[in-house]
């Protein structure tokens, strides 16, 4: 009478599994410097988990009783994973020591995405939570590597805190979700509850979990702290990759609710959206560190997608999806390209000693300056069209007053972000930074290869739209 | 009886929870969770819930608190001067919990649960070992290997941060 679980399917977990044993490997890797293998580990591991995704695309497997569903959307959820990964790892070549074994770096690394591959491709809470605290585990370590900065550590710490709070009122919202449905999977979000009463208290619990993770106000107070104490390379991560798993999440969370739920969900998306243009825009005008510009920039860019969630029923869905593949890659390219400026730097880099960079290294002046443009959402640059088809899901669904001010917030944002391109071309003198040197490296080929997507996800935005949409072919139907 | 007993427990419990925020003695407050995690327990006896309130007893007050009174002594505290109790800030975060517990209270008043005490009706029998195991590693085994994979990065990631910062290796 042995019960054996019928449905164990690991195929479905190929992608973690390779990424699993990768982080194992990698604890045994030593040595230091340029010899090490670490880099080289990492990097293949990476890379072979985003050669399986094509191989899993369009399967839709299902796997441990729907507790993992490795759908489209969750696959491309991960390829965009995975490239942030593989950028990071440019930027981390100058952002960690070289004397400095970073075995566990990396392996720390390929843990957090093996948590992010699981949330976004389940179908369970339990299971989002349990990928949620992989992730943010090995995040509040990753903050904290270079343990003899003390910004660093301050961040770590600060991190940890609040992240243990927001796990525990997500773990809060999944319990009164068991107690409403008596189930803990996504889908009895749509079942009738034997306690109604209970569902939208449980929904907006879970948002404040995730919305932890995607720093939207109130829960936003971590984002500026961290990413300036971390290595770059480690902020680089974190202002893309566990937001893009996060609003994953809330595009399943959303499309899977009904009834009360769901107005509460909506009213939660609503106010964190207009708060974090508010909050995102106003500070991000006061901050002399680029840095902790742009961590208040990525709080309103957020806030920007966070429009699309509520307005599912007109192709938000695609329209979000869209979004953070701009978003991946014009914040991703920004990251980058101040890693290489900002390495072997004690203090922090302040927007004024960008000053010249334009006349000593044009082209990356010139990367940079593409970055803050779509990062304004101005044509040609996919930024434009992200923010574009994020209005017009938008205004489609009756989010009026959101849409307007999201098109004040970005009239704002113009002040700070051109700021940045201003300060590079008009004026001169600054720290004297030195840009990338001539030849081809990795991370100039990332940055270059950045730039090239950001303009092209501007000229063939439907292009792009369309396999956005071709990912949640569910949601964008219309629920 | 069961309903007395209830709310007895849930009352120790509430102000076990206060006492670990407000006292000022890191002991006492150590001393406040361990009457918490007893009464913890005693709530699970009461929901029929036998395993878990055993691994309650032997996880929690047995081997955590232990390492809570043993970091505590470690520490060597000394005995600070009194500060007093409402600093700047304390009733509005005191305010806004009271708000929140008002909302669960209208929304469990709303909503009675089906069985109408406060556990939601009559006490179920505790299911064997036996079915928790084959539970455990049939329905939700992807859940547990999951957790194996969590303690493993927390392991990494304890190394990481406990290793000195002029160790190379």
């Amino acid at each position: 009478m042995a019960p054996i679980f019928q449905d164990v399917n690991l195929y479905c977990l190929l992608p973690e599994l390779v990424l699993l044993t990768g982080a194992v490997v990698l604890l045994f890797v030593r040595g230091a410097g340029r010899g090490s293998a670490a880099l080289p580990v990492a990097a293949t591991t990476v890379i072979v988990a985003l050669a399986a995704v094509p191989l899993l695309w369009g399967e839709r497997a299902v796997g441990f009783g729907g507790m993992i569903v490795k759908d489209n959307g969750a696959l491309l959820a991960q390829a965009l994973l995975l490239i942030t990964a593989l950028v990071s790892f440019a930027a981390a070549a100058d952002a960690l020591p070289e004397r400095k074994n970073n075995g566990e770096y990396y392996s720390l690394l390929l843990f957090s995405l093996v948590g992010m591959g699981i949330m976004t491709a389940a179908g369970d809470l339990l299971v989002i939570f349990l990928g949620m605290e992989i992730l943010a585990l090995s995040l509040y370590v990753l903050v904290g590597f270079l343990k003899v900065v003390r910004a660093g550590m301050e961040g770590a710490v600060k991190y940890f805190l609040l992240g243990s709070v927001a796990s525990a009122v997500f773990l809060l919202g999944l319990a009164l979700t068991y107690g409403a449905t008596g189930s803990t999977q996504l889908v009895a979000f749509t079942a009738p509850a034997t306690m109604p009463a209970l569902l939208p208290a449980a929904a907006v619990l879970l948002v404040v979990g995730l919305g932890f993770k995607i720093a939207a106000p109130p829960f936003h107070m971590w984002a500026p702290d961290v990413y300036e104490g971390a290595p770059i390379s480690v902020a680089t991560y974190i202002s893309v990759a566990p937001k893009i798993a996060a609003f994953v999440v809330l595009l399943r969370l959303a499309g899977e609710s009904a009834g009360p739920g769901r107005e509460a969900l909506t009213g939660a998306f609503v106010f964190m959206s207009v708060a974090g243009m508010a909050v995102g825009n106003l500070a991000a005008l006061r901050q002399t560190s680029l840095v902790r510009m742009l961590a208040y920039s990525g709080i309103a860019q957020a806030a920007y997608i966070l429009i699309g969630l509520p307005a599912l029923s007109a192709g938000g869905a695609a329209a979000v999806s869209f979004y953070l593949l701009v978003y991946m890659f014009m914040n991703l390219g920004a990251f980058a390209s101040l890693a290489h400026l900002s390495r072997r730097r004690t203090g922090t880099l302040r927007i004024d000693d960008l000053a010249g960079l334009a006349s000593r290294a044009p082209g990356h002046a010139f990367a940079l300056a593409v970055f803050m443009i779509a990062l304004t959402g101005i044509p040609p640059t996919g930024g434009f069209f992200a923010k574009f088809y994020v209005f017009k899901a938008g205004i489609q669904a009756g989010y009026l007053g959101v849409v307007l001010v999201a098109v004040v917030a970005t009239v704002v944002s113009c002040f700070y972000y051109l700021r940045v391109v201003m300060v590079m071309y008009g004026e001169e003198g600054g720290a004297g930074l030195r840009g990338l040197p001539a030849g081809v490296t990795m991370l100039g080929a990332a940055i270059g290869v950045m730039v090239v997507m950001t303009i092209l996800t501007g000229i063939l935005p439907e292009r792009f739209l369309q396999a956005a949409s071709a990912a949640f072919p569910l949601l964008a139907a219309g629920m | 009886m069961e309903t007395a007993i209830f709310w007895g427990l849930s009352f120790c419990a509430v102000a076990a929870a206060l006492a670990v925020v407000f006292l000022r003695q890191a002991v006492n407050g150590v001393m406040s969770l361990l009457a918490l995690m007893l009464v913890m327990a005693g709530l699970y006896l009461l929901l029929g819930a036998q395993l878990v309130a055993l691994f309650q007893l032997i996880v929690y007050a047995g081997a955590v608190l232990v390492l809570f009174v043993l970091v505590v002594m470690l520490l060597n505290l000394e005995r600070k001067p009194a500060r007093p109790l409402l600093y700047p800030g304390k009733p509005a975060v005191a305010s806004l919990l009271a708000l929140c517990g008002a909302g669960f209270a209208a929304i469990l008043r709303w909503a009675p649960p089906p069985g109408g005490g406060p556990m939601g009706g009559a006490v179920k029998p505790a299911p064997p070992i036996e079915q928790l195991a084959i539970d455990l590693f049939t329905e939700r085994l992807l859940i547990f290997e999951l957790t194996s994979v969590l303690l493993l990065a927390a392991a990494v990631g304890a190394i990481v941060m406990s290793r000195k910062a002029g160790d190379l290796s």
